[in-house]
């Protein structure tokens, strides 16, 4: 079977006045169809450049990054528009809903967009949300709702045109942990039944534990890698919690 | 002693860091203050034009004796106080907008330990600097405008451009700087004023606020649509048929409903049309149609006033800078047959008092006035009233004060007589006949029309016919006013009969001299008539060219005011909006959308919130300006057309830079 997404020797450097710096560095690895992959790191690892990159919001500046065989390196501008909106799902840390849409219409919106029929719109969405449990808030602004029901109203908005990936940004990074326990249930509804492909960029370990394969990132390469595999929740999240113990523990060389 | 030496230096470095950090914050909103700058020389350019007129006149070669256009720049000058004020207030107004948007800002600035009284002073230089290099770029500007302006003098008072030399009014920078220095001192004190009501959280908090976006009520919003429509249609209704009888009143109170209608119309338009968008789902679900949709309802309440706004300035816009030149080109209408002598004298006794003064004649050659000093072709003349026949006779129309005014009439004598100083051929009248005529254009239709049917004239116990042909083209006296009720020609012995009304005397130069008009004006000012009065060919024409230039030109003045002011309302509020957006765009990038069709999105934005209230703009002005120029009789089409197409040309190229600087900088802000 061929990878959903195929990133190989992926660099991305940032001049400054004589300074180079390279965020990612000679990053390779890919992600099968239905997998749920977490992307951790401290900040300044590389990890958001390395998502920007992916979700075609950035350019890299040498490697490749296939998603479902085609090279997204080399598309243009308007090209890679009709990529974003036909092949990736987008969840953002501030949720990135438009605050003058109800949840249905931000909803819609992402299927307009698709050039999906005003007919079939109504049904996808009735449909997504009675799998997101969101169809008490569908008529609410964004305003009227609380941060984790905004954020699952955003994961309904990225699987409702089914993407062949999901991107997820710090998805949990500003929420409670009740709302982010709930969130990551959806997450793994998705997964689970939906078949969705997610890759999380995250630097929380609870939130982390829910992927079933973690890339540590550090100074812009792949560091470590944990599979979960048959372990339960809790020994993952240990696991997880050592990697990253270990990784701090690199810092106090400074000291 | 070293204390103070310290706090010295650190008081003169915290001086440098000011100054570099104004200069910068200028330098870096340069491109989000180009509208506020635009404006700003586009006013001081304004002002400085029209305000060097006294100059231009100079510079043209004009003598102006009797002040004429002395008058008509001091009235601009007047004038410019007003244009002055309302280009304050939107100075105020985009200011504070900017101000606002600066809020966070400022709490970075106040949270580092910046005092009150430094930010004020950090404020005050990047007001400073934006006002000298405004003033600056619009005294450049307006010496070039105001060349060109003074041709466009030379053309309106009709004089040749000989004497033309390139001119710098120095008065008139004077004036701007002063105005404009004490305009930007309020626009501190309101900006001081402004940063001492926010709170440092209220700063740091700023644009982190929740929109409520809502939808207006739409069954409020239907009703007011409907009452809307009433107001402005009646507003039309009074302006058309009741302007028959009092115009100013009916303009003034048609008005009036048109703006309240107006802003009623906005304020319920797009609630109800994006209801309409809503409710069609194959259309609301099409592309990004939803965020367009959404983009109008989340700004209902606070938009619906400020397009109104705009609308209503537009509207006076419109109609100042079209009515303005219309008037002047009126007031102009038939200058060829306003001064047929060299000067004419007359003189009003008071009612029945025509007999004290004895002769005219002979009492002006007592106060010292001797016409034989200056000519001896002339003719003096008395004019006839008959109570009963008045203006509506010619007219047709009774009923209107001006049919009410008695018509002059003139013995067929002394009309020939006076014909003669213009070697025209006498006017033949049989016993028992009258002829009319009739000066200046706008008679013309209503005497063609009275040729029709004539009627006939009764004069005390003789009953006259009008004679074949006997409508005649001719000036009888020179006059500062080209509007007239007709003349009637009666026979001599009839016209004696009745009581004699004013004493003209009619007369052409036949001495040779190098300033015959000035001697004549001295002359006659030394000899203190009172109650006589002269139009020498120089001061009628001065006259009314003097009344043609103050009338165009305060339209236009006024007219581009109101024209700047709204275009930079509007786009100040677009680019502000555009930067409130820059997240949503951000989202739709994200999900897909293709910069084209965010850029068709925001073109569909502008043009709704720029052609709203043109299209409002256009209709009222169209209907205030055809209401209006129906008293302007007797002016070409071509005239009225050429009036027309400039001031639409004005307007819609200032209101089209204001939409293209928008639409290019909000496509900046958004990065599209």
């Amino acid at each position: 079977m061929n990878p959903v997404l195929k990133v190989e020797n992926l660099q991305k450097f940032y001049k400054t006045k004589g300074a180079v710096t390279k965020a990612v560095n000679h990053i390779s690895f890919e992600v099968e169809q239905g997998e749920y992959i977490g992307i951790m790191g401290a900040s300044g690892s590389g990890k958001t450049t390395l998502l920007n990159c992916i979700s075609t919001i950035d350019k890299a500046t040498a490697g490749q990054i296939l998603i479902q065989g085609q090279n997204i390196t080399a598309l243009s501008e308007n090209k890679l528009a009709r990529f974003r909106r036909e092949q990736l799902g987008f969840i953002f840390q501030d949720f990135n809903l438009l605050d003058t849409l109800t949840g249905r219409d931000n909803i819609a919106l992402a299927l307009a967009i698709n050039g999906v029929k005003p007919g079939q719109i109504s049904r996808l969405i009735e449909q997504v949300a009675d799998d997101l449990e969101i169809k008490a808030i569908l008529d609410k602004y964004p305003y009227e709702m609380s941060g984790g029901q905004q954020q699952r109203v955003a994961c309904a908005r990225a699987i409702v045109t089914k993407p062949s990936l999901i991107l997820a940004d710090e998805p949990t990074g500003a929420l409670d942990s009740k709302s982010a326990g709930m969130l990551m249930e959806s997450l793994s509804i998705l997964n689970e039944r939906k078949k969705a492909t997610i890759l999380m960029v995250t630097h929380d370990a609870f939130t982390a534990s829910h992927c079933k394969r973690i890339l540590f990132i550090k100074d812009g390469q792949i560091f470590n890698e944990l599979v979960r595999g048959e372990k339960s929740r809790k020994k993952f999240f240990d696991e997880i919690m050592q990697v990253i113990s270990f990784l701090g523990g690199d810092n106090n060389y400074a000291f | 002693m070293l204390s103070n030496r310290k706090r010295f230096e650190s008081q003169s470095s915290l001086h440098g860091f000011f100054r570099k950090l104004s200069s910068k914050n200028v330098k870096k909103s340069a491109k989000d203050y180009f509208i506020y700058f635009f404006t700003l020389m586009l006013s001081v350019c304004l002002f400085y034009s029209f305000n060097s007129i006294s100059t231009q006149f100079a510079s043209l070669g004009l003598e102006d004796p009797l002040s004429y256009l002395a008058f008509s720049s001091t009235v601009l000058t007047v004038f410019s106080v007003l244009v002055c004020i309302i280009m304050g207030a939107l100075v105020v107004y985009a200011n504070r907008f900017l101000l606002r948007r600066r809020k966070r800002e400022m709490g970075i600035y106040a949270v580092l330990g910046l005092e009150r009284k430094d930010l004020n002073r950090l404020l005050m230089r990047e007001t400073l600097q934006i006002g000298v290099l405004s003033l600056l770029a619009g005294i450049g500007l307006g010496i070039f405008a105001a060349q060109l302006l003074s041709l466009a003098t030379a053309r309106l008072i009709g004089i040749s451009l000989t004497n033309y030399h390139f001119m710098i009014s120095g008065k008139a920078i004077v004036l701007s700087v002063l105005f404009f220095g004490i305009l930007f001192l309020f626009v501190h004190m309101f900006n001081v004023k402004e940063l001492k009501k926010m709170s440092l959280l209220e700063m740091l908090h700023a644009g982190k606020k929740n929109e409520t976006a809502g939808e207006g009520k739409r069954g409020f919003s239907v009703l007011l649509g409907i009452i809307s429509v009433l107001f402005i249609l009646g507003g039309y209704g009074l302006v058309f048929v009741m302007s028959e009888k009092d115009t100013f009143k009916a303009l003034a109170v048609g008005g009036l409903l048109v703006i309240i209608g107006t802003v009623c119309f906005l304020r319920s338009a797009l609630t109800i049309s994006t209801g309409l968008m809503k409710r069609n789902k194959r259309r609301y679900y099409r592309g990004i149609h939803i965020f367009t949709t959404s983009q109008f309802t989340s700004r209902l309440k606070t938009e619906g006033s400020s397009l109104a706004m705009t609308a209503v300035l537009l509207f006076l816009s419109f109609s100042l800078t079209i009515l303005g030149p219309g008037l002047g080109k009126f007031v102009m209408n038939g200058i060829e047959n306003a001064t047929p002598y060299d000067g004419t004298i007359f003189y009003a006794p008071m009612a029945g008092n025509t007999e004290a003064g004895g002769d005219p004649l002979e009492y002006l050659s007592q106060s010292g006035f001797r016409i034989n000093e200056f000519s001896d072709e002339y003719a003096d003349f008395w004019t006839y009233e008959s109570p009963e026949i008045t203006a509506g006779f010619l007219s047709g129309k009774e009923g209107r004060e001006a049919e009410k005014v008695p018509l002059t009439i003139i013995g067929l004598e002394d009309y020939n007589r006076i014909l003669a100083l213009q070697n025209l051929p006498p006017v033949q009248l049989a016993e028992g006949e009258y002829a009319v005529s009739y000066a200046f254009p706008a008679m013309k239709e209503i005497l063609k029309v009275f040729q029709q049917e004539p009627r006939p004239l009764k004069l005390g116990d003789s009953t006259l016919t009008m004679a074949d042909d006997g409508i005649f083209h001719h000036g009888w006296e020179n006059t500062n006013i080209l509007a007239e009720q007709g003349t009637l020609i009666v026979p001599q012995h009839l016209a004696e009969s009745l009581t004699p009304q004013r004493w003209f005397m009619n007369f052409n130069f036949t001495r040779e001299g190098d300033d015959l008009n000035l001697e004549l004006h001295n002359r006659w000012v030394d000899a203190g008539l009172n109650g006589y009065v002269m139009w020498s060919r120089e001061e009628a024409l001065v006259s009314l060219s003097s009344d043609n230039l103050l009338v165009t030109y305060l339209g236009i003045y006024l007219g581009i005011t109101f024209l700047i002011t709204s275009g930079a309302v509007l786009a100040l509020r677009q680019l502000s909006q555009s930067s409130d957006n820059i997240e949503r765009y951000g989202i739709l990038k994200k999900l897909g959308v293709s910069k084209r069709d965010m850029r068709r999105s925001l073109r569909k934005q502008l043009r709704v919130y720029f052609g709203l209230p043109l299209v409002l703009a256009v209709l009222h002005s169209a209907v205030t300006v055809f209401a209006v120029f129906r008293y302007f009789e007797g002016l070409h089409l071509a005239v009225i057309a050429s009036v027309i197409g400039f001031g639409a040309l004005v307007i819609l190229s200032v209101y089209g830079v204001y939409f293209i600087a928008t639409y290019l900088g909000s496509r900046r802000i958004l990065e599209l």
